[in-house]
């Protein structure tokens, strides 16, 4: 079990976001002081709130469609239709590994999105330069048997977070191996940025374009890739350790038993492709990890 | 005295022939500035339609001789900027066409961008006939009044 406690370093919001907001929201957000914030949420005609630490705040800032609109634009660089195809998924990347999920009316043909109008929030993922010691985890990557890890945990607790570092850990100096990132929603490699690091980062890929490509054309000994459970992920990864390179991903769940009865990651589990479940909880400012065993774990569990 | 009135004769003639040529200088910059604007948008509408290329780097991409005929920035970093700066050399309706489509511009999705792009070409270009049609006898008016204004001036002072 280890702890993991966040700090603030420098402004309150980064300022790839500052620049897409009102400076009234940007004031009152300043004016609360709040020690991290780690959601921002903009709801069209409604208050503005902050999520800070687990706890929602209420920023008495009431946002117009037409500056929702406004803001989304901006967050797009002034080139909406060049983020088309992640916001008809529902998100947008912005610089610095920040996250907004779209929230409006979808507009379809031939049953698939083609826009999002009538934009009615945007739900603003904040990341943090957080230090996590990874070094109790990083036994359990038994990269030689193409065994990898699965990190699992309810949306929000810091399954990225601690992605992250181990990507850094594995492709340092120190465990040396060469490092392959799949970044779909372009949320891992923020702060991945240090020289020595044997790591790729395929950005914006699809995990089972991305997995494909890491394993066929960069010789991989390791894939990273975040919040897994399509089954078209399920088949990539099951491919991946097919060929002896492991992988650390993670998946949402709020516990191993819920993991386990996902029809698509349950599965793998079962293929033994997981040496070990690390499962992440947070109470506040702290955040727990327990790590689970896949031999460790019970018949009925495997099941 | 009659040295000071060729000297005033000859200024007034000089400013004439400098009005002329002022006049057609103009007129043809007022060409080369529509046609910058065409190509600028056929660039914008091919990247567009083939990559998504965001506006700003569209604008990083193309060409400097091509941007420096609408502004004298070295790097314009927004299509308003080079609107504005081309402003003075666009009539109204060249300018309304523009300021629509710079409006609409990345505020939407691919295909109402090509739209926008199409209609707006249509249109400049449509003006750019009429004006390539008319500038020689537009250039000839002009022309013709200046020198006869300043030849009329001549005579008075004279």
């Amino acid at each position: 079990m280890q702890t993991i406690i966040p700090q603030r370093k420098g402004a309150v919001l980064p300022t790839a976001l500052t620049a897409t907001l009102p400076l009234r929201l940007c004031r009152a957000i300043e004016s609360m002081a709040p020690e991290i914030v780690e959601e921002l949420r903009l709801h069209a005609d409604r208050q503005t709130t902050l999520t800070c630490l687990g706890e929602n705040l209420f920023t008495g800032i009431v946002l117009s469609r037409d500056e929702i609109q406004e803001i989304l634009k901006k967050m797009c660089g002034g080139s909406l239709y060049a983020h088309a195809g992640t916001i008809c998924q529902g998100y947008l990347c912005m610089p610095d590994g920040i996250r907004v999920g779209v929230c409006g009316s979808a507009a379809m043909e031939d049953g698939r999105i083609i826009g999002v109008n009538a934009l009615s929030g945007l739900i603003v993922r904040i990341p943090h330069r957080i230090t996590v010691n990874a070094d109790p985890v990083m036994p359990y990557l038994q990269a030689k048997s193409g065994k990898g890890l699965l990190i699992y945990a309810p949306p929000g607790v810091g399954k990225t977070t601690l992605l992250r570092e181990i990507a850094r850990r594995a492709s340092s100096p120190s465990f040396g191996l060469r490092t392959v990132a799949v970044d779909t929603r372009e949320e891992l490699f923020y702060s991945l940025d240090e020289r020595e690091l044997a790591l790729d980062i395929l950005r914006g890929y699809p995990k089972e374009v991305g997995i494909e490509i890491a394993i066929r054309s960069m010789g991989a000994q390791l894939i990273v890739c975040d919040e897994i459970g399509s089954r078209e992920d399920a088949q990539a990864i099951l491919s991946a350790a097919g060929r002896g390179v492991p992988l650390v991903a993670s998946a949402h769940a709020v516990s191993l038993e819920e993991l386990l009865a996902s029809r698509t990651i349950g599965p793998l589990c079962r293929a033994g492709i997981f040496s070990a479940f690390i499962g992440l909880e947070r109470r506040r400012k702290c955040f727990f990890y327990k790590i689970h065993l896949w031999e460790e774990l019970s018949p009925e569990d495997t099941r | 005295m009659p040295q000071m009135k060729l000297i005033g004769v000859v200024l007034v003639l000089s400013a004439g022939l400098f009005g002329v040529f002022y006049s057609s200088v103009s007129e043809r910059k007022r060409l080369r500035v529509l046609d910058a604007w065409i190509e600028l948008i056929i660039l914008i509408r091919g990247q567009i339609d083939c990559f998504l290329t965001p506006l700003r780097d569209i604008l990083q991409i193309a060409d400097k001789q091509l941007l420096s005929s609408l502004t004298s920035k070295s790097s314009p970093r927004e299509l308003s900027d080079l609107l504005s700066a081309s402003a003075p050399f666009l009539d109204d309706d060249c300018k309304r066409h523009l300021s629509a489509l710079v409006r609409t511009l990345g505020g939407g999705y691919r295909e109402d961008q090509i739209r926008a792009c199409d209609y707006c070409l249509q249109q400049l270009r449509h003006r750019r006939e009429e004006l390539g049609q008319q500038m020689p006898a537009r250039l000839k008016t002009r022309g013709t009044l200046i020198l006869c204004a300043a030849i009329g001036i001549a005579l008075l002072l004279w």
